[in-house]
């Protein structure tokens, strides 16, 4: 199935379509909605294949961190689309700030639950421009992509306030992937000594990471126009 | 036609049936009999997929076990938040009677770490004998050293401590005096323990 | 799992040079366990609530970096999954018969066909039978022969009966009773190898494939 361009894709967008391939693709997702509106649910089956990846990537697992949770939410999420999509009105512009907006209501309805979590919620909301140039019909991509630097920027602003063998044991292990004895190595210790250092690094993290969030600060996200859940 | 059509299809479904029982029947027979005769030759050889070592895997009787170890440890910690002691400490008495797989290592350190619990609900009764013996036994049966043995001094200690509390209150400052001793002996052998296991598991990575 | 340190996600967190009392480097190592098998993609389904709030930040950092994406085989299922309950619970729509002739008349035609049709069935079942049979009585018994050496086969160490020291760690004094919450830990750890091992292809009894 063909994706609208870049969306699906985790890294960087790439080059940009023509305008006139984003003006076809929108269209066709139009017609697609139409279809599933008048009764034919299987006709969301290429909008969901499109936008599933991004909005588990960079809505819906950044502000859970857990990837069960995450594909629950996903699930849910999909779901409540292909439920309401009645009550969905075209606007001229990608069907994925309606979804993303379903999935950012699931999360907080997840975190709700938990107070303990609520911090790592808050944290990870941010001012995410939501409401994109009418003319413009690279909305999806344009979102994914500001929401996935928004995301990558937090991150990175939270590690620049950590020590200098913290951010090196968080990026060796947690970035890179490389297993313990390797980060061990490169660090110039025992295992045991990365494991601390590793384990303190993500308190850290944690620490300074919920500290820069006032409360109430993602109340901004819950007061688009139409709350579809 | 109808009736004739079903009588067809009944009479079918019966030949058909029985050619299947037949030839199952005479399948079943060349089949036993080839297996008799390769039996014979052939007397049955151990799994080819035990696992050797390092120990068995964790199998369905270990769960179980597990299971019960769990339930009676929640039953006890149910009553003792009604503030009764005598029901959470036959609870987790039943947790020592419990069966666990053979030679499971999970069996005694569960054991032990019951002990502790059952020792310490025992000294808060005021049944200090008997949670010194319970210590004693679990200190005893122990194969190996462990965190849990490690905390069954730590328990130990305290009953010395219970101990010692008694004694200076009937005014035996000299066997209040060696009961403390006794506490602090137990409190090192719980850190000397740890110490030792903790390097042994730093080393072992 | 239980520490001395008091306050995991609240407290202090020491300079990377501070030496490590033995509850950290224990509660190090256990969080390191679950980092590996986070990793491996084999999260266990039960762990403290320090340590899962740990996770999860240790999560949100990887996700971030496009270290988690969605694989498509999940995807493709959650979505069939949606879509399947959503046509099902909708009904089928335009479900009637293409033909137009009135219920309870068959054409000759058919009628013929479904006379016949039990019996070419109970032939082909005869045909069937009578193969087995004589395939079963032609078949050369196997040659004795030496059996095949035992194979010790290596499992993960995860999936072994196996002492809990490295999992609980040392045991501060103030949790010496606190068996009951150990006993949890024990028990959900045993069950994430125990489902493993029933889920790995190849193991007697298993259901096959991962979960």
């Amino acid at each position: 199935m063909r994706l609208l361009h870049g969306v699906g894709e985790v890294s960087v967008a790439s080059e940009p379509a023509g305008d006139q391939q984003q003006r076809e693709e929108l269209e066709e997702e139009q017609r697609q909605v139409s279809e599933a509106q008048q009764g034919n649910l299987d006709a969301m089956r290429p909008i969901l294949e499109r936008y599933a990846r991004p909005l588990y990537g960079t809505v819906i697992l950044p502000r859970l961190g857990d990837t069960a949770s995450a594909e629950e939410v996903l699930r849910d999420t999909l779901a409540t689309a292909v439920e309401k999509i009645r009550r969905f009105t075209w606007q001229g512009k990608s069907i994925y700030p309606w979804l993303r907006q379903i999935a950012i209501n699931k999360v907080y309805d997840v975190h709700r639950q938990s107070k303990r979590s609520r911090r790592l919620a808050d944290a990870m909301v941010h001012e995410v421009p939501v409401e994109s140039d009418p003319q413009s019909h690279a909305d999806a991509q344009l979102i994914a992509d500001q929401e996935r630097r928004a995301h990558r920027e937090r991150i990175e602003v939270t590690m620049a306030q950590l020590q200098e063998r913290y951010r090196t044991a968080i990026e060796l292990r947690l970035v890179q992937e490389l297993p313990r004895e390797e980060c061990a190595r490169r660090l110039g210790v025992t295992i045991g000594t990365f494991d601390v250092l590793l384990f303190r690094a993500v308190r850290a993290f944690r620490k300074h990471f919920g500290e820069r969030t006032a409360p109430g600060d993602f109340l901004g996200e819950h007061t688009s126009e139409e709350r579809p859940s | 036609m109808r009736k004739q059509a079903r009588i067809h299809a009944w009479l079918a479904a019966r030949v058909g049936a029985l050619a299947l029982a037949g030839a199952l029947g005479a399948a079943l027979a060349v089949a036993a009999g080839g297996a008799c005769s390769t039996e014979m030759a052939n007397p049955p050889q151990g799994s080819v997929t035990k696992v050797p070592e390092p120990g068995d895997v964790i199998d369905q009787d270990l769960m179980i076990s597990l299971a019960q170890a769990k339930n009676f440890h929640h039953k006890a910690k149910v009553y003792m938040s009604d503030g009764n002691l005598a029901d959470a400490t036959a609870s987790v008495r039943q947790i020592l009677s419990l069966r666990f797989p053979a030679g499971a290592p999970e069996a005694e350190d569960v054991r032990l770490d019951a002990r502790a619990l059952l020792a310490k609900l025992l000294i808060s009764q005021g049944q200090i004998e008997e949670a010194t013996r319970t210590v004693s036994e679990g200190l005893a049966q122990a194969s190996r050293e462990s965190f849990f043995v490690a905390n069954l001094h730590t328990v130990q200690g305290e009953i010395h401590e219970a101990r010692a509390a008694e004694r200076a209150a009937a005014n035996d400052p000299a066997r209040a005096a060696e009961e403390k001793r006794a506490a602090i002996a137990a409190y090192d052998r719980s850190i000397q323990i740890n110490t030792a296991l903790q390097k042994r598991l730093m080393e072992g990575r | 799992m239980a520490t001395d340190d008091d306050d995991i996600l609240t407290g202090l967190v020491p300079d990377p040079d501070a030496e490590p009392t033995a509850a950290e480097r224990a509660h190090a190592k256990t969080f390191a366990e679950l980092v590996d098998k986070t990793l491996s993609g084999r999260t266990p389904p039960a762990m403290s609530a320090d340590d899962r709030a740990l996770l999860e930040v240790a999560t949100v950092i990887r996700a971030t970096s496009g270290g988690l994406p969605l694989a498509p085989a999940k995807q493709r299922d959650l979505i069939e999954d949606v879509l399947r309950q959503a046509v099902g619970v909708g009904g089928g729509a335009g479900t009637g018969t293409s033909s137009g002739a009135m219920p309870g008349v068959v054409p000759i035609e058919r009628a013929r066909a479904r006379r016949w049709a039990p019996w070419i069935v109970a032939g082909a079942s005869t045909l069937v039978a009578a193969a087995a049979v004589v395939t079963l009585w032609l078949r050369t018994p196997s040659r004795p022969s030496a059996p095949a050496p035992p194979v010790a086969r290596a499992v993960p160490a995860s999936w072994t009966s196996r002492p809990t020291d490295p999992l609980i760690g040392p045991i501060p004094r103030e949790r010496a009773g606190d068996a009951g919450a150990r006993i949890d830990y024990i028990f959900a750890d045993r069950l994430d190898g125990f489902r493993e091992r029933r889920w790995s292809p190849g193991e007697p009894g298993s259901r096959g494939g991962k979960r």
